[in-house]
């Protein structure tokens, strides 16, 4: 029974072995898996990352003015991913043909809505100069072409539905730019009231 | 019988295929011949409109591993119960119900384990779509999930039923125990699982090879790696790739590491069940920390590692990492004596474990106990040396085996394994040839059925995958170890104190993620 | 008592009561600051830092929080057990403190026996543990509660017994009258080590702490007797534990350690010190030795502690006649 109580005070004059964190910092190694940054210039948009998430985190926005449903468009879109779905497993990293999407030391990630974790290409950009900031209301029209809303909330799915008609038709030259303006900014407004009534936004 | 002859091959793996009525007079034979049993597999194949089971047996003194096949009519699948056997065969049985719909005759009531009394439907028959089950009317009303709590229990004299959990500092996960206690004294313990059961097995059927790596290393939050590794092992051997050797080396070695993380999370879990104010989890959980440092270094995860890979693993170990593995080793060494100081020269330790949960001799192999359980209980078994995967054939290292089968003997195995895992780390450190650690495989069109088994830190782990061509695979079956060894709590539980309970529940080593999947 | 002799003793009374409030109440603080910080330096880690220079507002910010709680009552529990044991329990802990003398100056009524009704108030709060356990409608609390009956049956005697020891060689129960024969003589530690032994282990379960905190085994009974208390109620309960944990240290120490024996600085200082010295065994105890169980501590109650114990009476009456002679 003594050995026991001699080794247990042994540690009272020892320094203690935790990290006061936030005020000292740990190390994180090199290929640590943390949030991801996106090279948006080598990029090729070949879908692969997209198609080897096992959370399926990944969907591919596109940049804006340009048509997400004409196949020439298709090298122009970019991964957005859905931080709070995705389980950093760098599948996406390893399947990646040009390298441009990696996985950081940055770890922190918080947001008071669910919108927040859901990140654009263009926030991850891995060139911190050309990274820009986007507003959660921007963020959710961005996504609007994506199934990365509907999956958290099925509701927004028949609104997701409408502007993709609206969008291709446009495109398809049956509706003029007023209409089509005035129709989306409506879908839009209508978008963003369902996000917020659900909580995502 | 043509059986005979296949069991005469003794040191394979042998496939019997048998009709469903003889099933029994194999597993009595099996026993007889000191065979553990270690699960149910079952398929389902709408198109040839049959289920088909597959029992496995694997023997404990050689590498015989036996798979016993019987097909089943899908519309009225019956077979009789090997449960008064095994024992531990009753959970399997229970799971091919709940989601099979496979009815075993001649046993006590046969009901749900993993899902709900009220489900509606057997999951993984691939023509299940769900909708059967309306979740919206059952939450509104108030909703009793899992197993007895509804029904009213008669309490007779001086006997009483304590439920302990789901939320219960004991139970190390969420899982509910539910006790028949006469004034201190447990007359019978009965676990209740399903908590949170998420269909992993479901998952893997709709996700592609490479996908259900990263999926399967959630099975267990103590021990990821071992998981994973065993899957992408088991692709492998269905593929016949053979994968380079430095990636061998490196599996190795962090499969042993894992070893060791895992037992050390056991002990700092372990002790305080017993009563001491959390002194051994901190302590455990400090050198649990620095092996978590390496894995961060190797795989870039501490919990989730997402390493190994169908032919090789992910990222190549550097020269700084190996000298840490080698210092942390070191270190483990000077600790280890620690605790045995703390805990082995403890007489309060001792008095507290040394012949309670006794469960050893036949007993031991009915209830499908594995692993360090097992070696307790007197059975030097052990897959990596009864039939050896990865680079375990040639390595030298002691199966510890203690015979007492109780609490104390657990913990003395468990502390021993540290110390072999140690030794085969130290054996392949500076040997790690050199050259590729990942090769390219095609993973385009795979077909077969493969059973591979490996030594998990809780036991005997099997994945079951059956690949009828295509990127997915047809089933993917996981077995447990802590599912059987909670299962056995049932026989280990009765006549000791309700303050044993504490004791009992924590040597088995769970983790509930496991349990469930 | 005539009326001159009550115009004295009052403001006397007053005053010491208040002042020894005082310095219990800043006591417990410090006690619980001690224990949390030495617990947590044994496990290796920091423990509290953040309130204060090195946590020492912790406690002051645990008690707000406990108080501005939410008072939990479970549905099938009696209400008026549920709300008056907690402060009976934490009354039967503080009461002793009127009978223990904290230097020869300071304290507050000193009886004949004050020995005994020490050792009586103290194996009152048993019963109103009991009583919090039955009374709070659920299982775990009612095993809780008779578990600690049943430690009770088993340190009561021993303890007791271990104490007669000390009293046949002073030949008094006054506590005053024990520790001034230990001044006069020496400590009884070191003419009682075996009654010191015993005493000391039984007044670990008399406090309810590890390796015998069998009661409120938090592993096996969630918190045992007081699972099902919230709020300021658990607060009192709280605080109880640490008062009977210095009752208990104080009676150790006037018995066995000369209780305010020492050379140079006041009395009161090395009192403490050594009521301090006995909380910091008691600490060191807990966060390394395992939990008994019931059968385990009847056991070794009955067939060691007691036993012993007898001895020990036998070796005083030895020693006694010896010192006579």
């Amino acid at each position: 029974m003594l050995s026991p109580l001699r080794r247990t005070i042994a540690y009272v004059f020892r320094r203690p072995f935790t990290v006061m964190i936030p005020r000292e910092t740990l190390e994180l190694p090199d290929g640590y898996r943390g949030i991801h940054e996106i090279n948006t210039d080598t990029c090729i948009g070949c879908g692969l990352c997209g198609k080897i998430c096992p959370n399926k985190a990944i969907d591919y926005v596109f940049p804006e003015g340009k048509n997400p449903y004409d196949p020439k468009n298709f090298r122009l879109r970019r991964p957005a991913i859905d931080l709070g779905h995705c389980m950093f497993c760098a599948l996406c990293e390893e399947v990646c043909p040009t390298n441009s999407i990696k996985l950081t030391k940055e770890f922190q990630l918080y947001g008071k809505k669910r919108i927040d974790l859901i990140r654009l290409p263009y926030e991850l950009e891995s060139r911190k100069e050309k990274r820009k900031e986007y507003s959660r209301d921007e963020r959710a029209k961005m996504l609007i072409s994506t199934e990365l809303i509907s999956r958290i909330s099925p509701e927004v799915k028949q609104i997701e539905e409408k502007w993709r008609k609206v969008t291709i038709s446009y495109y398809n030259g049956e509706i003029s730019e007023e209409e089509y303006k005035s129709a989306i900014a409506k879908i839009e407004s209508e978008y963003l009231e369902k996000l917020r009534e659900v909580g995502i936004l | 019988m043509k059986e005979e002859e296949l069991l005469s091959e003794r040191g394979k793996e042998v496939k019997l295929e048998i009709s469903p009525e003889e099933i029994r007079s194999l597993s009595s034979k099996l026993l007889k011949e000191r065979h553990q049993f270690l699960g149910i597999t079952a398929v389902d194949f709408p198109r040839e409109n049959k289920i088909e089971l597959i029992y496995h047996f694997a023997s404990l003194e050689d590498s015989t591993f036996i798979w016993a096949r019987l097909e089943l009519n899908r519309e009225s699948p019956e077979v009789p119960t090997i449960s008064d056997i095994y024992p531990g065969a009753d959970w399997h049985e229970r799971e091919a119900y709940d989601l099979f719909g496979v009815i075993f005759t001649g046993r006590e009531e046969l009901k749900r384990i993993l899902l709900p009394d009220d489900w509606i439907g057997h999951p993984l028959r691939k023509d299940y779509s769900g909708d059967e089950y309306d979740w919206q009317s059952q939450t509104k009303e108030f909703y009793y999930p899992f197993g007895t709590v509804k029904e009213k229990i008669k309490e007779e004299d001086g006997v009483f039923y304590l439920h302990v959990g789901p939320q219960h500092p004991v139970t190390h996960g969420l899982w509910r125990l539910q006790l028949k206690v006469r004034g201190d004294t447990i007359l019978e313990g009965t676990p209740d699982i399903g908590y949170i059961h998420c269909g992993i097995e479901k998952l893997c059927e709709g996700l592609n090879y490479e996908q259900i790596v990263p999926l399967s290393e959630r099975i267990c939050y103590g021990s990821g790696m071992s998981w994973s590794m065993l899957y992408v092992l088991g692709v492998e051997s269905l593929l016949g790739v053979e994968p380079p050797e430095r990636a061998q080396y490196i599996r190795t070695i962090v499969l042993e590491l894992q070893r060791i993380t895992s037992h050390l999370l056991w002990l700092g879990a372990f002790c305080p069940d017993l009563g001491t104010y959390h002194s051994m989890l901190l302590y455990a959980i400090r050198e649990r920390e620095k092996f978590l440092d390496i894995f961060e270094r190797i795989t870039g995860g501490r919990l989730l590692y997402n390493y190994p890979r169908i032919g090789g693993v992910s990222r190549d170990i550097d020269d700084r990492t190996i000298e840490k593995i080698k210092e942390t080793l070191k270190d483990l060494e000077s600790h280890l004596e620690e605790y045995e100081d703390i805990l082995d020269k403890n007489e309060f330790f001792l008095v507290r474990t040394k012949g309670v949960g006794v469960l050893r001799g036949e007993e031991a192999i009915r209830w499908g106990l594995t692993g360090p359980c097992l070696r307790a209980a007197g059975f030097k078994y052990d897959v990596r040396k009864n039939s050896p995967y990865l680079l375990y054939a040639d390595l030298d290292f002691e199966i510890p085996v203690y015979k007492e089968g109780d609490v104390y003997s657990r913990y003395r195995v468990r502390i021993e394994e540290m110390r072999e895992s140690s030794k085969i780390i130290n054996q392949l450190i500076d040997e790690i040839p050199k050259g590729e650690y990942r090769k390219k495989v095609n993973l385009r069109n795979v077909e077969g059925e493969i059973a591979f088994r490996t030594e998990d830190p809780r036991g005997e782990s099997m994945v079951y995958i059956l690949a009828k061509g295509g990127e997915k695979p047809h089933r993917v079956k996981f077995r447990s170890p802590a599912y059987m060894n909670l299962s056995a709590l049932r026989r280990m539980l009765p006549g000791h104190k309700v303050a044993d309970m504490a004791a009992i529940v924590g040597s088995i080593d769970l983790c509930m993620g496991e349990v469930d999947r | 008592m005539t009326l001159q002799d009550l115009l004295i003793y009052l403001p006397r009374f007053v005053l010491t009561s208040i002042l020894i409030l005082l310095i219990f109440s800043v006591d417990l603080i410090m006690i619980i600051w001690f224990e949390r910080k030495l617990i947590g330096r044994i496990h290796h880690r920091r423990s509290i830092t953040e309130t204060g220079p090195f946590g020492l507002l912790q406690n002051i910010a645990d008690f707000i929080k406990l108080m501005v709680k939410e008072d939990l009552i479970p549905k099938k529990a009696n209400r008026i057990i549920h709300d008056l044991t907690p402060p009976l329990i934490a009354f039967s802990g503080i009461l002793p403190l009127a009978l223990i003398p904290f230097s020869s100056e300071i304290y507050v009524s000193n009886p004949e026996n004050s020995l005994l009704l020490v050792l009586a108030i103290c194996s009152i709060s048993p019963f109103f543990v009991l009583l919090a356990g039955i009374g709070s409608g659920s299982k775990y609390p009612v095993i809780g509660g008779f578990r600690a009956a049943l430690q009770m049956v088993s340190y009561e005697i021993p303890l007791v017994l271990s104490a007669l020891g000390v009293v046949m060689l002073s030949g008094t129960f006054n506590l005053m009258e024990i520790v001034r024969s230990q001044v006069e003589n020496t400590w009884y530690l070191f003419l009682q080590p075996l009654g010191f032994f015993i005493f000391l282990s039984s007044s670990i379960m008399e406090n309810e702490r590890s390796p015998f905190d069998i009661p409120e085994a938090e592993s096996e009974l969630v918190a045992g007797w007081r699972t099902e208390f919230s709020s300021i109620k658990f607060g009192l309960i709280m605080g109880s534990e640490y008062m009977k944990m210095f009752v208990n240290s104080a009676l150790v120490t006037l018995l066995y350690l000369g209780g305010w024996d020492g050379p140079l600085l006041p009395e009161i200082f090395w009192f403490l010190l050594k009521v301090h010295l006995i909380i910091f065994l008691f600490i060191w105890i807990r966060v390394t030795l395992m939990r008994l169980r019931m059968d385990q501590l009847l056991k070794l109650s009955w067939n060691y502690l007691i036993p012993l114990s007898l001895l020990n009476l036998l070796l005083t009456i030895v020693e006694k006649v010896m010192i006579g002679a």
